[in-house]
Parts: C-alpha cells; structure tokens; sequence
C-alpha cells in the first residue's frame, strides 16, 4: 500500500523537480495522477496459464493477447519448407474507383468450432472448412456498402462465443459476432450461418441505440466484440478529425446470447462529455481471469489536433484503464499522452506477461503506442515495472490551447524509435528532390515528439505520426522465454493547424490519413501530410519499419532488423530500407515469428532467437492484421488475410492463405 | 583473287544475337511474372516498364545486326548500353532474380558487340 500511495504522488514530485509545478504554470492545465489500485492478489496468484490449446478463437488468440501458440509442429528448422495449403477470395473487396469505396480488410481469421471463420469489409460471415478452404456457409449482413465513418470500408472480423456444454442440435450454441460501419451487431449460429433470433431484434443489436450525445455519425463495429465468459465487449470507430464536438466514448458490456446491455463505460467525464467526444475504444482489449480485470485501450479526445475545448483533464483520454468486468467500474487508469494534441490513441490491445524482473515474478501489463513507447506496468495495480518518469515537454503557440507541462515517459524498454530529435534526411530523396527536403526539414519544428501541432512555417514535424509507431497488431510475447515481439514503422509527415479563413483557401482532398481535415466547430482546421519529395519519395532516412524482440527480463532490446520493403510500382527498395507496417505478429512455441503487416505484399517468418528471416511468399495485398495459428486433425497451419490498407498503398485483397509443412 | 583496300568483311555479331535472344527470354519472364497472380509484380506498371526496357533490347539487338557501321551503329550501341543497364537495374528491382541473371548475360552481349567481332581489313 505504501508504495501505492507513493506512486500517487509521483508526477506532481516530478513535475515540482523540473521547476514546472502547476501552480507556477502559466496555464490552467492539472496533469492527472495516475490512478492505481491496491491489489491482494500476489503476481504468482495472478499468473497467467501458459497457452495449450489448437485454437485461435480470438482476434488475438487469447485473452491475454499474447498471440502465441503452444504449437511447436512447425518449427525454425522447417518453416523453410512451409506450403500453401489453400486460398480463398472472398470476392469482397474494392479499389475503390466504381461506386463502391475502398476496402480495408484487417481480420485476424477465427479458428474455433473446427471451422475458419472471417468476417469480410462488405460484412459478410464466412465458415471455412480449416483444412481445404472449402466454404461451409457464408451468411451476408445485407449491410450498407457506405464509408460512413472511415475513408474505406473496413473490418477487423468476427468474434466466437460458446455455451459451456453446448447441447448438439439446439440453434445458436455457438455464434459468430460480426459488425458494420452503420453500427449493427449480427450474431449468427456458429454451424449454419442462421441468426440468432435470441439476440437483439432477430439476430441484430443496433449499438447505435446508445448513440445520443453529439451524434454525427454511427458508432461503427469494425473490431470484433471481446468476448469473456457471456459477455460481449463492444467498443465502436468514430469520425476522426471532422468535428471539433463528437459522440464521447463508451464501451458496452452486451449479454452474448440476448445482446442486452449488462453495464456502459464512459471514459469522459460527464460534465466534459458536451464540448468534446470520442476518446473512445476502436481496438482490441485484453483480459486477466484472475483479477477479473478488462484493459481497454482508450484513444484521444477531439478534436485531435486542437483541445482548446477540452482545457480540463480526461484522465481517461489516450489511457490504458483496467475495469471490472462485472461492474465496468475503473480499478486503475495510466493515461499515456496528457491533453493529447497528436492523436496518439492508444490503438492495441495491452499484452499481458507474467515475466521475471530481478529475480522476483511481475504479472505485467504491456502497452504498446503510436508513439514507440513500450509501456510496462503491474497490471495487477498499474504500477510501474520500470519507472515511468513524467518529463517537461514544449508549448505551442495555438489560440485557446491549453498544453500540458509534461508528459510521460518510460525509461524501459527503450523506445522503439527515436523521437528525441528530428530525424535524419534521406540524401538521395533529396538529392531527387533537389534539396526539397532539407527545405521543407528547415520549415518544420521539432522539439521531440510531443512538439504540439503550429501554424508557423510548414507546421510541426510528426514523428512518429499517427500512424505510429506500433499500430493495432500490437506486441506478441512468448511465455517460455519471456521475449516479445513488435513491429514498428517510421513515418514522418506534418502537421499544420489552418485558422478558418486560411482553411477555407487549401485544396479539401483528402487520402487516408494524409490531406485536409476541418475539425468544425474548432478555431483551426489542419492538414497532416506525408513528408515526401516531388517524386513522392520520403524525406526522412530508412529504415522505415523494423521488427524488434525485447528481453522481457531487462527490458533491453534482444535483436531488431527492418521489417519488409517499400514497394511502389512493383519495384522493391532493398530490404534494408524496411517498410511501414500495420498489423502484427505471432510466435509460436516452435520458436517462429509469423507476420505479414509490410508494404511489399509479402508474409513472413521469423527466428525467435536471432531474428533472422527464414521464409516468405506474396500475397495479394499487404497482410495487415496478426495471422492465425492452429491446428486440425494433427496438422499446424498458419493463416493470413491479405486485405491490404490504403494508408500504406492502393493495393486491395480479399484472400484468405494457408500455410503448412508438405505431408 | 586479290582483295581491294575498302572491303571489310561482315561482323560476326555474335553479341548482338545474344541480346536478341536474352532480351526475349527476359521478356518472356517478365511477362509472365506480370500475368501470373501472386508473382508480388502482377500488373504492376514497374513490371511493364521493365518489359518495355527488354523489347527495346530485342529491337536493338536487331538493329545492331543490320547495321554494319557508322555513326548509327555507334549510336545503337550507346542505347544498348543504357537501355541494358536500366532494364538489369528495373529487374533487380522487381526481384526478378531469373530476369536479371538473364540480362546479366545480355550485358555481356553488349560488351562483346561493342568492344569484339570488328571486322579485320586486310593489307
């Protein structure tokens, strides 16, 4: 308990050190105190079982989020040898330039029930036999093909639920949950694709229903729910940067065979909920069945470049925050970024560990960011592992803004990039350029990372942006020797805030996660674009992605190589240049690292000792979601889904592929 | 039978026919890494960049045959140069191992038919 009430006082002692108490600060900014939690349960108590099982039965593979597998069948020394065992194309994918838009497909496929399922951006279930790829049922929403709140279509997948002793021939025993972009909810029999006429109104929960403040648009069910004991955990994607005011975050606890509502989690204060919104739960969220403790990762508040609306805190905003899970109550919160100005949501599910420190057990939480940070706490209490220290950050120069003094930052495991200093200039993009990074380099501030967004010049450098760093995939850990692994891009772009009337001026296109976006209702509209040369070269030095494993004994880095290659027209840059990822990676007990998440179209594995790249083979589109290891009728298999996102390249899939040895 | 100072007998043009034949089976791969799914290249514009570079080839190869002298042919020879260099450099690029080490010989081809094969005038 002492050391509880110790850590409550930490940040404001740190604060007083670096001569920026908020007393003497010149604006009305409180940074929050972490909010921790006593916890009686011992970290042994608290460990988690190591994974036995074939399945994959989660976004995941398992509540902890680990994203391993016991499965040794394939192994380092003959994953070399590994096949395609079968594809399937779903058919349902766009490029975007008929009527349908774009589509974003980042399913991790569900192997539970003896069958494949994944669930499609046009919001499709599909059944797959796991050992052919041959289609047992396939079940269509019937859902609205309208990017409503994404610029794509997207899908993260299905969810699986189960009776405890499901009784052979009663309907919906077993369900697969799928979302859409207009915020419905199907739940469907896991063995006929029928709907479950229990659940919701004929099969269907409309979570919209509990959209009534701000509402601008649906909350969309693109991460499939997670699903503990009978419940569904339901959190929803947003609108970002077009209202300065928007839905604010909740989180739904649905019963899993009627979908009625058990408890709702709001992470915004109700007397801040009005002038501001989202901070909401778009991604995966782990689970400790021990403590009974749900970790949801909360992202940022709006609007996301300007929080002059939103000058008190939101403790809960851009958070790690452990609830619960039979009341939605807060038991501990880390927020990670105060008064986030960058939208550094907090985009993955944390990983829990049971590691060893010192020689003494930790039950720990990892949570990794956007911003390269590894996060590791007790996820017991939210203590630090290694001590997490709040340091000064910079102001900006912004109407009505607010800044918070300081932010924090861990001190292990190292970060995953260095965001301390502006990053270097790739010579030859701007030899292309003829010195047109060096000028645009000279034009943007950077005074690390959390340098807030400006109107000066060509804005500020973002870096990482907000594509991170590390996006949903989040880190894979292996229980055995205690190593996680996590992949990482390094992307540059800037960003500018525009009053309104300069706003109105600028050209209104807008990509994915590069152009023009208004924030209405705010004194500032902005832009965030990628930091290129004419030739769309970018202007920072590579590696632009890399795959790092971290000795979670020390905290120290145990090896890291760049991840894939930046492919553009069909020519690869050497691999050494690595590429930006988005997805993420599984190990297995065979001591392999599985991942796709580059932009070259290519899945890979990896050695778990050392690193080393030991096989490969091209999919369709870039393989931006964690694949899925599992095993049926004696034979491990690896499974991807090539879905491809456009925040990397214009490249769409709608294939799933599977890997095993030859028989 | 005596032979007068201004003849000069054929080229050989051994490497000519080497480019000809390589630029051919360069493109018949690319070609094919183009058209097959899941090459990592299929439809790419990369891809037909490079297949476009290997035609040229072809084409040049032909013309180096044809052309016995002159300031043309030196400046064929000039654009087989160029022309096999970027194309080797777009196949690299494309990870066409087969495709490079292909053009790799063609290169040799344009060695030999610039630096070898010149025609010996006889006293």
């Amino acid at each position: 308990m002492d050391k509880v009430k110790k850590h409550l006082f930490t940040a404001p002692v740190i604060c007083m050190l670096a001569g920026i108490s908020t007393a003497h600060a010149d604006t009305a900014y409180i940074v929050p105190t972490p909010l921790l939690a006593p916890s009686s349960i011992s970290a042994e108590d608290a460990r988690i079982p190591v994974p036995n099982g074939k399945e994959w039965d989660s976004f995941h593979g398992q509540l902890s989020s680990q994203k391993y597998s016991p499965l040794n069948q394939i192994n380092k020394d003959n994953v070399g040898k590994l096949t395609k065992v079968w594809q399937y194309f779903t058919g349902d994918m766009s490029d975007g330039t008929g009527k349908t838009p774009a589509t974003v497909w980042s399913a991790t496929p569900i192997f539970a029930n003896d069958t494949l399922y994944v669930g499609t951006p046009f919001y499709r279930i599909i059944a797959l036999e796991p050992e052919t790829g041959k289609e047992k049922w396939s079940y269509d929403t019937k859902s609205p093909l309208e990017a409503l709140t994404q610029p794509a279509l997207k899908s993260r997948g299905v969810a699986y639920w189960q009776e405890k002793n499901p009784q052979p021939g009663v309907a919906c025993q077993k369900v697969v949950y799928l979302g859409n972009m207009t915020a419905q909810l199907f739940a469907v029999d896991a063995d006929t694709g029928k709907p479950c006429e229990n659940f919701g109104k004929n099969g269907v929960v409309d979570i919209n229903q509990w959209n009534k403040l701000n509402a601008k648009w649906p909350l969309s069910v693109l991460q499939p729910p997670t699903v503990i004991g009978d419940k569904l955990i339901v959190g929803w994607a947003g609108k970002d940067w077009e209202y300065e005011v928007e839905s604010p975050g909740s989180l739904f606890a649905l019963n899993a065979r009627t979908g009625e509502l058990e408890w709702e989690f709001k992470p915004i204060p109700d007397d801040e909920a009005g002038n501001t919104g989202t901070a909401n739960i778009w991604t995966a969220m782990s689970y400790d069945a021990a403590l009974g403790l749900l970790y949801i990762p909360v992202s940022s508040p709006s609007p996301n470049y300007w929080g002059g609306n939103r000058p008190k805190a939101i403790p809960l905003g851009t958070s790690t925050t452990a609830l619960d899970i039979n009341t939605g109550k807060v038991v501990w919160s880390r927020q990670w970024v105060h008064h986030d100005l960058w939208d550094y949501d907090i985009n993955s599910a944390p990983t829990l560990m049971d590691i060893t420190v010192d020689g003494k057990p930790v039950a720990a939480l990892v949570q990794a960011t956007k911003m390269g940070f590894l996060f590791t706490v007790d996820r017991r209490t939210g203590e630090d592992v290694w001590p997490i220290e709040e340091r000064p950050v910079p102001k900006g120069d912004a109407d009505g803004e607010v800044y918070s003094p300081t932010q924090p930052f861990p001190t292990k495991p190292a970060p995953l990039l260095d965001q301390s200093k502006k990053p270097a200039i790739w010579k030859i993009a701007d030899i292309v350029g003829f010195g047109q990074c060096s000028k645009m380099w000279d034009g943007l501030e950077y005074n690390g990372m959390y340098s807030p967004p400006s109107t000066k010049g060509n804005g500020v450098l973002a870096y990482p942006d907000s594509a991170g760093g590390v996006q949903w995939g989040g880190v894979a850990f292996d229980p055995v020797s205690q190593v996680a692994v996590v992949n990482t891009s390094h992307i540059v772009q800037m960003i500018k805030l525009w009053d309104r009337a300069s706003y109105d001026k600028q050209p209104k296109e807008a990509g994915n996660e590069n152009g023009f976006y208004p924030q209405i209702g705010a004194p500032y509209g902005m832009s965030l674009l990628n930091a290129q040369n004419w030739a769309g070269m970018p202007c920072w030095a590579p590696p632009f992605g890399e795959i790092v494993a971290i000795d979670m004994h020390t905290g120290d880095v145990k090896w890291r190589r760049p991840m894939g290659a930046v492919q553009q027209y069909g020519w690869y840059m050497p691999e050494s240049m690595g590429s930006p990822t988005i997805g993420g990676p599984a190990i297995t007990a065979g001591g392999v690292v599985f991942i796709g998440a580059s932009m070259d179209a290519k899945v890979r594995a990896y050695s778990l000792d050392d690193g080393k790249e030991l096989w490969s083979d091209n999919v369709m589109a870039p393989a931006v979601a964690n694949p899925a290891v599992y095993e049926y009728k004696g034979r491990q298999y690896v499974a991807f889904v090539a879905g491809g996102n456009s925040i990397m390249k214009d490249q769409v899939g709608d294939q799933v592929v599977v890997y095993a040895l030859p028989k | 039978m005596s032979t007068s100072a201004g003849y000069a007998p054929p080229r050989r043009h051994t490497g000519a026919y080497i480019i000809v034949i390589t630029a051919l089976i360069a493109l018949a791969i690319t070609a094919w890494r183009f058209f097959t799914p899941l090459s990592g290249v299929t439809d790419s514009g990369g891809a037909m960049v490079t297949m476009l570079g290997e035609f040229v080839l072809f084409i040049l190869g032909l013309l180096l045959i044809k052309h016995e002298f002159g300031g043309l042919r030196s400046f064929f020879v000039v654009l087989s140069w160029l022309a096999v260099i970027g194309t080797l450099f777009g196949a690299v690029l494309l990870h066409g191992w087969w495709t490079a080490l292909v053009l790799v010989v063609c290169a040799a081809g344009v060695v030999i038919e610039t630096f070898c094969g010149k025609p010996t005038r006889s006293a």
